[in-house]
């Protein structure tokens, strides 16, 4: 079964930690083979909501199916294989500070295949770095590169095998223009080749671009889903002052 | 009253399950490491390197101070009750079978324990533990368990350096101050020693090993999310060890001299 063809389903998923709801009892649904977009202010459970249909965050109770698969039932085998198709980049990078920008772009590669030829591994790592112009980086470590090259790497980090689902978080954040574009290049390929992309945003311009779907949150909960056009045209309060707050911040700054 | 009660037993519950969910994982993989070592040898190897061959200064300075002290007074006292044989029984004792595992372990414990502990520690805050599950790498797997034979390994290897300081190196400092002739000091350390000292010397450095590393990884992957706890779990992490290394110790004494 290819992970892109089933849709991402959280069911009544709550977090707790210590006595804070971070979620609670909270339902979605993400399309296959589409990009969906999750928007909100700050705090509004986003990034946690990604990471949990990731997989990523133990949860307090509910569960995230792919398909008919439950995502926190699977054994610790079948769990490695999930994730081995599909890619995640972090808000803020994430990558491995005691290994070279080399090795962070090489173990998901040798993880995923493990009669790799090391020959193919180095083709496929500089390779993935020159689309940014990076191979300078190979060799140095995290600590060496400036916000905007991590937030790169860790793209490439999510991309590099290929995966069924991309989850990405906030991927345009930091990053300069001519960056950005090579970026956005790479996700209109995974759209164009039907794999399934989940993104937290607060880009307007990349979500009216490349979404599919939009999810609007707030205060923890989802206020509004449906697809872009849709939400475009949603008389609902919180996401028109959401939509209205982002513009007229970026009019602010140009002006 | 009640419901507070409650509420710190329960969370006491939860924590001890976890704990003991997390030694039944951390035993499992360990079981399966030598099947699956392609990623986790580099990270052994490191370790070994970190936790035996850097800390080696450390354990020779105090093995040559303790054995050259044990000799020294040995030699001033003992021979004055007519006890001047068991200056060599009580060496094998106090070093290979007493202090050499001992302090080794506490060295462990302030050196690699707390590193390991703050490493993974910062690894949870810095969200390097989550990059690795997101590429179906389980972090206790790959992070835990060769550190874990790591510890183990370089804990064997560094009492061994420590018996070796301790028992031979001493007799360079105290042939300074005394006339013993190496031969002699030898042959009565061989006759000295005897098969349950080295079973227990080597059996003390594994459990000893064991407790530092599963302690430290433990408190390491037990942050969860403000920098503040990793100090803090460092320090529960080093007491923790000492702890129990001293309880094993007693009860491993006990039992040998059964």
């Amino acid at each position: 079964m290819k992970w892109n063809e089933v849709p991402v389903t959280l069911k009544e998923i709550s977090l707790v930690v210590g006595s804070e709801y971070i979620l609670d009892n909270l339902s979605l649904d993400f399309n296959p083979s589409s990009v969906t977009v999750l928007m909100g202010g700050s705090g509004c459970g986003k990034s946690t909501v990604l990471k949990a249909a990731a997989g990523l965050t133990p949860l307090s109770s509910g569960n995230v199916f792919y398909g008919d698969q439950s995502v926190y039932g699977l054994n610790q085998k079948d769990y490695a294989r999930m994730q081995q198709n599909t890619g995640f980049m972090f808000q803020d990078g994430a990558l491995w500070a005691n290994k070279s920008i080399y090795d962070n772009l090489s173990l998901p590669i040798i993880i995923s295949d493990n009669s790799v030829k090391p020959e193919q591994v180095e083709k496929q790592v500089m390779e993935a770095l020159s689309t940014f112009n990076m191979e300078f980086a190979a060799n140095l470590r995290p600590a060496a590169l400036s916000a905007g090259e991590k937030k790169i790497i860790s793209f490439l980090r999510a991309i590099i095998t290929d995966p069924d689902i991309l989850f990405l978080d906030e991927p345009t954040s930091f990053i300069d223009r001519r960056s950005s574009l090579t970026l956005m290049k790479n996700l209109f390929r995974f759209k164009d080749e039907g794999r399934t992309v989940i993104m937290v945003t607060h880009d307007l311009k990349l979500a009216r671009t490349l979404g599919d779907y939009v999810v609007f949150m707030h205060d923890r909960k989802v206020e509004l889903k449906g697809t872009v056009e849709d939400c475009s045209r949603s008389e609902n309060t919180l996401w028109r002052t959401f939509i209205e707050d982002s513009q007229s911040d970026a009019a602010e700054l140009k002006g | 009253m009640i419901e507070s009660v409650g509420r710190w037993f329960r969370e006491k519950l939860t924590g001890f399950s976890y704990a003991f969910n997390f030694f039944l994982f951390l035993l499992k993989e360990t079981a399966h490491f030598p099947w699956n070592k392609r990623v986790g040898f580099k990270v052994l190897i490191m370790q070994i390197y970190f936790t035996g061959v850097e800390a080696l200064s450390v354990i020779a300075l105090i093995s040559l101070g303790i054995g050259a002290v044990i000799i020294i007074q040995g030699i001033a006292i003992l021979p004055m009750f007519g006890q001047g044989n068991l200056m060599y029984t009580i060496l094998i004792m106090v070093i290979t079978r007493e202090l050499g595992p001992l302090l080794t372990a506490f060295i462990i414990t302030a050196r690699s324990g707390s590193a390991i502990t703050t490493e993974l520690g910062n690894m949870v805050i810095s969200h390097e533990i989550e990059a690795y599950l997101s590429i179906g790498i389980h972090p206790v797997s790959y992070l835990g368990v060769p550190r874990l034979y790591g510890v183990i390994l370089a804990m064997l290897f560094l009492n061994i350096y420590f018996n070796l300081f301790g028992l031979l190196g001493s007799y360079l400092v105290a042939s300074f101050l005394h006339d013993i002739p190496f031969t002699d000091y030898l042959m009565n350390l061989v006759l000295a020693l005897t098969p349950a000292d080295i079973i227990s010397t080597f059996l003390k450095s594994i459990i000893f090993g064991f407790i530092i590393a599963v302690v430290s990884i433990y408190y390491g992957f037990n942050v969860n999310r403000a920098v503040t706890e990793v100090p803090q779990n460092t320090i529960k992490s080093i007491g923790m060890s000492i702890t129990l290394c001293i309880i094993a110790d007693a009860i491993l004494v006990v039992v040998t001299r059964l």
